[in-house]
């Protein structure tokens, strides 16, 4: 007798014909292939079977009261605990930090004459990251730089005037806007109220860009968690 | 599914109000999810369903059609139910590791695997089973929907793993199921 095994569940998935006596065996009840169904991760399966299994009883239970104290304290998590709506994952650190962040410098944009078209000062802003990873060590990222899951990305900025800019996050075609941050003139790192702003990249997958936008100019910079 | 489709694709743009009724419209199943596990108790459930949306909204943008949106959810919810499990120790090793790949996002839901045919193999699966111990806990359980697996120890007068390893069983039956049945589309194809 033929079981599931990840190799052939492989290659039944791949194409069932590859195992056609392993595909019949399916048909019907088999405590092996299902002991290793129940450990074996799926999430396409694993997801449609919650789903069907959890449907079910939805109806029945759609009349069944819900504690709504534990709901709302929950969500507050999830959206951050500071309230703002600041989600979870906008992290303040120490300011302390940030002596080791400071190990570089970013150059002025040398902008050569442009914004003369408003005629008032201009704000251009530009934009470095760093990931400071769990062991406490800081690494300077470069734009599109494949980095970890883990650790804390930190943002410095330079910005030619003083002002106010808008946080956004972007993944992939998703953004998220996460209010406003006033930026000083000079090179800085991001904050807001006095707190330093960090991003925690545990869960993140994929591009993920942190943009400023300030009214005439926008500061981006992207990297690639994986 | 179309009023889900503009709800993702307001979440997609970051938009609270979306985020929120989500929340509102999942949290139960993500909840009934983590209350098959015995191990966790209600602390850690919350702590599962808050791990499961902040990741959920996070790549929400990233979604193909809103009927993957709930196994999705599910597959992200399950991941995190198995780490919390891993975490107490009361999970296998096996499934620990299995259980660390990230649900892809990007993933169309075949036909074979779709709510209403998925819906209808669980039906099938439950008639099929002899009376006993496994068919009234996936009754209470699945069916009922209202108890924990905590609850329905306690009423029945079993052990809390005993419960959850009945469930599991009957969520493998169901799956071993689902897996033919996406099996047989590609057979004929
Ligand atoms: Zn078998």
């Amino acid at each position: 007798m033929v079981h599931l095994n990840p190799e052939r569940l492989a290659r039944l998935l791949a194409d069932p014909r590859h195992e056609p006596e392993l595909f019949e065996h399916l048909a019907e009840g088999c405590e092996v292939c299902e002991a290793f169904l129940a450990t074996a991760s799926h999430p396409l399966l694993d997801g449609a079977t919650d789903a069907a299994l959890l449907a079910l009883g939805a109806r029945a239970a759609a009349g069944a009261p819900v504690d709504e104290v534990r709901a709302e304290k929950t969500w507050r998590r999830i959206r951050g605990a500071g309230g703002k709506g600041a989600p979870r994952w906008l992290v303040a650190l120490a300011a302390l930090l940030l002596a080791f962040v400071a190990v570089w410098a970013l150059r002025p944009r040398d902008d050569g004459g442009a914004g003369l078209k408003g005629g008032g000062p201009r704000l251009t802003l530009e934009l470095q990251a760093v990931v400071r990873s769990a062991d406490g060590a800081m690494s300077r990222v470069e734009a599109g730089q494949p980095v970890a899951p883990s650790g804390t990305l930190l943002i410095r900025y330079h910005a030619s005037e003083s002002g106010s800019a808008k946080l956004v996050l972007l993944r992939g075609a998703q953004r998220e806007e996460l209010g406003s941050v006033a930026v000083e003139a000079g090179t800085h790192d991001l904050s807001r109220d006095g707190t330093l702003l960090g991003f925690s990249l545990e869960g993140e997958h994929g591009r993920l860009g942190v943009r400023l936008e300030a009214v005439d100019s926008t500061g981006e910079v992207t990297l690639e968690v994986r | 599914m179309e009023e889900l489709a503009r709800v993702l694709q307001r979440a997609a743009e970051g938009d609270e109000a979306a985020y929120r009724a989500l929340y509102r419209g999942y949290r139960r199943g993500v909840v009934r999810l983590c209350a098959a596990f015995a191990a966790l108790d209600s602390d850690e459930v919350e702590d599962v369903v808050q791990e499961t949306f902040v990741r959920a909204f996070r790549r929400v943008g990233q979604l193909k059609e809103a009927k993957a949106f709930e196994p999705w959810l599910y597959a992200i919810a399950r991941n995190r139910a198995l780490t919390a499990l891993e975490r107490k120790g009361t999970a296998s090793k096996a499934k620990a590791e299995l259980g660390n790949d990230e649900a892809p996002v990007t993933q169309l839901i075949p036909a074979a695997l779709e709510l209403e045919a998925a819906v209808e193999v669980v039906r099938e699966v439950i008639a099929a089973l002899p009376d006993g111990p496994e068919k009234h806990t996936a009754h209470l359980f699945y069916v009922e929907g209202e108890l924990n697996a905590r609850e329905i120890a306690e009423r029945e007068g079993v052990g809390k793993s005993a419960i959850t390893m009945r469930l599991e069983r009957f969520r493998s039956r169901v799956k071993r199921v689902l897996l033919r049945r996406l099996l047989e589309t590609q057979w004929s194809t």
